[in-house]
């Protein structure tokens, strides 16, 4: 049976309401503005609600419906339930709040997102600023961080990680040392296998692994940790009692990666060297001696330097990303999602940038 | 006054024990609640007003005792039950907890999309009303990090109000509201229960809340952990227990 049952009767048009008008039900219905449309010379549309069984807001939708189809024409309510007209009432009461908003331009738009990108670049430098600053302040003894947290983020970010760092570099290792033996063999030059491993350690895949690594579990970590914060107001809690939330949530962070990356580089080296050692004494039978021996000839000490070096920049690129990012996430929880990936495909960017700046550096001191 | 409790009001608890672990925060808790009326639960601050409330929203599990809500004893029923139950309850919670990466619109909009078979656009245009209805006209697209706490109470009263409940919960509304815009809310919330017929239940200490529109009310103890009373505010201030006089007179 149909909810709504339209009669004419000479120029008005009376809409019966039939059953139940519930939200939990399922109304059929004819539309109100086909049914006016169809028949021309309705002047009046009145209700009539005898067969009306029950009733919520679903009807008060229809209701409207009518109403706005009937738009020029005479209406009477009289038929309808006295509670639903003031329903209707209180909506209207409510317009008086009414708000204004506008389209936006096309051109607005584009000047809007090119303020937005220099704003972002003008963002990182006064960040950087801000860092810099808070240095400043702690070495003139005037900053509010603690060693504690320092420790804390040590423990966190350095300890904590060997396992992962240890898988991975040791993988790494094996894998340069089963490329490398299938090549080298073909000239009887297994042995330099050792050289390959080492040198591809301590130069570039030590810090760049450890430095992936560090991204995906410390760089979204502290965009995390901060961005949260920063939805549920405690960062302005911090502004508010005249600390610095770049002092006393990214300085401690800061300084623990500082402290661990390079350490954690050297391990890593180390870990990837005994792993190119398990393929080549293990599994080809080279002897360990004269491997250890190929290797010590292959690394000089500015190799291991430059390792270290890249690693530490590595460290402080994960800690700023994340902790930048981390602070400017915006007040809802979707947000801090999205800072968090954006620390870690970021930071992951600006490793590459930074290596292949490396790279020619390098190359031009001829170290 | 004596008040005959029955099975079928909108709300009726019996013999309810409510903690945490091991510790009991209320015990022996009984009272029912009238339909279409405003009913106030009040007490000082830990007295477990909140945890009530839990326990009518379907949040926490009664250590002992049981819950009536519209005549189904909430707790031992099937889930089916349950669902259909809390369908017909709207809650606002103390910080409008509106989810933050939606528009209010959307806020309003999702459980229309849920639970009734209505079309997208009838769901917004609904929601649209429903905002209309606590006066947010206009800011359909404001997301709740955006407007103000007094905005965020009564964006999440439309959407406590989306499925046209039986029954309204609010853990105290007036919380961080200037005495206007508190005022207001109050008034908002008769003119629902006038027009609408909705039962209203409201965990405040809000004297003034308490006196203009609280229709039945009920004390809680800490210190005994106990109902301390049942009655309407004004009868409660002239002839209740001490204690709730001292509480409804203080100045
Ligand atoms: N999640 C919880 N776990 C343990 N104890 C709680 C929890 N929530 C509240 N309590 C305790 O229950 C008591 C009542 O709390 P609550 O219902 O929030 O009080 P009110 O809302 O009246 O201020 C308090 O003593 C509080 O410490
Ligand atoms: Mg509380």
């Amino acid at each position: 049976m149909e909810s709504a049952h339209y009669t004419i009767d000479g120029e008005v048009l009376r809409v019966g309401l039939r059953g139940a008008w519930v939200l939990q039900g399922q109304q059929v219905y004819e539309s109100p503005a086909a049914v006016l449309k169809e028949r021309s010379g309705v002047e009046r549309v009145a209700f009539d609600a005898s067969a009306l069984q029950q009733w919520d807001s679903r009807l008060v939708l229809f209701v409207l419906e009518v109403f706005q189809a009937a738009r020029g024409k005479q209406i009477d309510t009289r038929g309808l339930p006295r509670q639903l007209l003031e329903w209707i009432a209180l909506t209207e009461a409510g317009e008086r709040f009414q708000a204004k908003t506008g389209p936006v331009n096309f051109f607005a738009h584009v000047g809007e997102r090119a303020g937005d990108l220099w704003l972002s670049l003008a963002g990182y430098f006064r960040f950087l600023g801000e860092v810099v600053m808070a240095l400043v302040n702690s070495v003139r003894g005037r900053a509010h961080w603690h060693w504690d947290d320092v420790l804390h983020f040590v423990q966190n970010t350095g300890i904590e990680a060997l396992p992962i760092v240890s898988l991975i570099s040791f993988l790494v290792g094996l894998i340069l040392a089963f490329v490398g033996l299938v090549q080298l063999s073909q000239f009887g030059a297994s042995l330099f296998v050792a050289n390959l491993v080492g040198l591809a350690m301590v130069r570039e895949m030590g810090a760049m692994m450890t430095g992936v690594i560090m991204a995906g579990r410390t760089g979204a970590a502290f965009a995390a940790a901060i961005g949260s914060m920063n939805v549920s107001e405690e960062t302005d809690a911090f502004k508010v009692m005249a600390i610095s939330p770049v002092e006393f949530l990214v300085i401690p962070r800061l300084l623990g990666l500082f402290l661990m990356m390079p350490l954690l580089c050297l391990y890593a080296d180390f870990v990837g060297i005994l792993g190119g050692i398990f393929v080549a004494v293990t599994l080809k039978g080279l002897s360990l001696v004269e491997y250890l021996n190929q290797t010590r000839g292959a690394i000089a000490l500015n190799d291991i330097f430059t390792g270290l070096i890249k690693g530490t920049t590595f460290g402080f690129i994960i800690g700023f990303l994340g902790c930048y990012t981390g602070l400017r996430c915006e007040r809802n929880s979707a947000a801090v999602g999205s800072s968090t990936t954006k620390a870690v495909v970021y930071s992951i960017t600006a490793l590459i940038v930074a290596d292949a700046i490396f790279a020619v550096l390098f190359n031009a001191l001829k170290v | 006054m004596t008040l005959i409790n029955d099975r079928t009001d909108a709300i009726y608890v019996e013999s309810l024990t409510m903690g945490y672990g091991d510790t009991v925060v209320l015990k022996d808790v009984a009272f029912s609640v009238k339909r279409g009326s405003i009913f106030i639960v009040m007490g000082g601050s830990g007295c477990g007003k909140s945890t009530l409330l839990k326990h009518l929203i379907g949040l926490k599990e009664p250590l002992a005792g049981s819950v009536f809500l519209s005549g189904v004893d909430y707790w031992n029923a099937d889930e089916a039950t349950q669902l259909s139950v809390l369908r017909k309850q709207g809650v606002l919670f103390q910080g409008g907890a509106l989810w933050s990466t939606l528009t209010l619109l959307e806020n309003v909009a999702l459980p229309l999309k849920e639970f009734t078979t209505l079309s997208q656009a009838d769901c917004n245009a609904l929601a649209r009303l429903k905002l209309a209805l606590v006066g947010l006209v206009g800011f359909e697209d404001a997301y709740p990090a955006n407007i103000s706490g007094g905005m965020k109470k009564r964006a999440g009263l439309a959407r406590a109000m989306a499925l046209d409940p039986d029954i309204l919960f609010f853990d105290e509304p007036s919380a961080g509201l200037d005495p206007v815009t508190s005022r207001n809310l109050d008034d908002l919330i008769l003119k629902i229960r006038d027009s609408l017929g909705t039962t209203v239940v409201i965990v405040t200490h809000e004297l003034s809340s308490i006196f203009n529109i609280g229709e039945d009310a009920i004390f809680l103890d800490s210190q005994t952990k106990t109902l301390l009373a049942q009655a309407s505010p004004k009868t409660l201030a002239q002839s209740g227990p001490q204690s709730v006089r001292a509480f409804l007179t203080r100045i």
